[in-house]
């Protein structure tokens, strides 16, 4: 029971710093590698369904891909 | 097993044609800026010769294999998809660029004399060389499958050829300039600086690629484990990708700039060393999948893709040293 919460707690603290990160990581980046990490994510998400066939997602994220280049090249 | 090694030579062809129609294309680039008085990119456009020569070499190499021993061999097979080029189509591939060959191997031998022995002839006709190189070399790659007819499969198989140049020859030739700039410190704030236009360039060739998979999406769609983890090994080229050209390059740069490179945290020195292995393992992974039909599933694929990169970090690694060790003396 200890051995859990204490398993427990550290996951709570990791995930704590990793929220503080992400908080000051990400308005550090441009629009455009917003937009990349967005697909990236978008696209790792969509494997299961593209694994039976299902490609909306996988399409989705192309969007977001094909908005990236554009601010990357407009705001390089 | 015979059976994969002409398409591994096939491969190392087009990976080779695309990295040296990539050094050809910055070498043109850094001519043109080098003419316009920037010193420094005339140095640059000497520090990729070594990539532009031994690049043609490879490319010469199983060129002449590809088309004397393991294709001249082969039966005229149809494999029965469009986006799967025949064993025909690429032996057209092979009989309509032998001109372009001959030609482009007259090129290289023109601008290597001229480089290491007429040094003034070398900067009057340097861009007028790489633009030849570059434009027989793309040629060449547009037409390594060859249909014999203008229709949409001509027109996959001629951009899906065309656009490594942008993408993985352009990714190599960065990892080259990296390791020149850690030689030439002097460098490193330019190469550094005009990395962005080259990162442009990688993310407009995957938008090129995308948009093919787009164009020929019923042909192209068979679900296989390979299929699943070349997708897995895009998002993780776009995640890298914006890392890398994003805040790593711009820590690069703050590095130069401030003067403090050497300082620079060990933990940003891993990240970088880090993101470049990921880099281009997974763009070496992509273009030479294009070539290969492996017997593995999808955690095999997996492993083996971790334990490379992994494999060339460990060597990126001590190559850094090396030559820092070698700036240092």
């Amino acid at each position: 029971m200890v051995s859990e919460f204490f398993v427990a707690s550290q996951n709570v603290k990791i995930n704590a710093r990793t929220v503080n990160g992400m908080k000051n990581f990400l308005p550090t980046m441009k629009l455009s590698e917003l937009l990349f990490l967005a697909t990236g994510i978008l696209l790792l998400a969509s494997l299961p369904w593209l694994k039976s066939g299902e490609v909306s997602l996988w399409l989705f994220a192309k969007v977001f891909y094909f908005a990236g280049v554009a601010f990357f090249l407009i705001k390089r | 097993m015979s059976d994969i090694i002409p398409d591994i030579f096939r491969g190392l062809m087009v990976i080779a044609l695309a990295t040296f129609s990539a050094s050809a294309l910055w070498g043109l680039v850094f001519s043109v800026k080098a003419g316009r008085g920037q010193a420094a990119f005339d140095e640059l456009r000497r520090a990729i010769a070594p990539l532009f020569y031994v690049s043609f070499l490879v490319f010469a190499v199983s060129w002449l294999l590809g088309d004397v021993v393991f294709y001249a061999a082969r039966v005229v097979a149809h494999e029965g998809t469009k986006l799967e080029p025949s064993v025909e189509f690429i032996r057209n591939g092979f009989a309509v660029t032998r001109p372009l060959v001959v030609m482009l191997a007259g090129i290289v031998f023109v601008h290597g004399f001229l480089f290491l022995r007429r040094e003034a002839l070398f900067l009057k006709y340097a861009t007028t060389l790489s633009f030849a190189a570059l434009a027989t070399g793309a040629s060449i790659l547009a037409f390594t499958v060859f249909i014999a007819d203008l229709d949409f499969g001509q027109v996959f198989f001629t951009f899906h050829n065309l656009h490594p140049i942008l993408t993985l020859g352009t990714v190599i030739t960065i990892d080259f300039l990296y390791f020149h700039s850690l030689r030439r410190r002097k460098l490193a704030g330019t190469i550094y600086g005009f990395f962005p236009n080259m990162s442009a360039c990688i993310w407009v060739g995957l938008a090129i690629d995308f948009s093919l998979s787009l164009f020929f999406f019923r042909e192209a769609f068979k679900i296989t484990d390979q299929f699943l983890f070349v997708q897995t090994v895009v998002a993780v080229i776009v995640l890298n990708g914006a890392l890398l050209s994003g805040k790593i390059n711009r820590g690069l740069i703050a590095a130069v700039d401030s003067g403090q490179e050497k300082a620079a945290s060990p933990r940003f020195k891993t990240i970088v060393g880090l993101s470049g292995s990921v880099s281009a393992v997974s763009w070496f992974s992509i273009y030479s999948l294009d070539f290969l039909e492996l017997p593995l599933g999808y955690p095999m694929l997996l492993a083996g893709y971790v334990a490379v990169i992994a494999a060339v970090f460990i060597g990126q690694h001590f190559m850094d040293k090396k030559l820092a060790v070698a700036r240092d003396a």
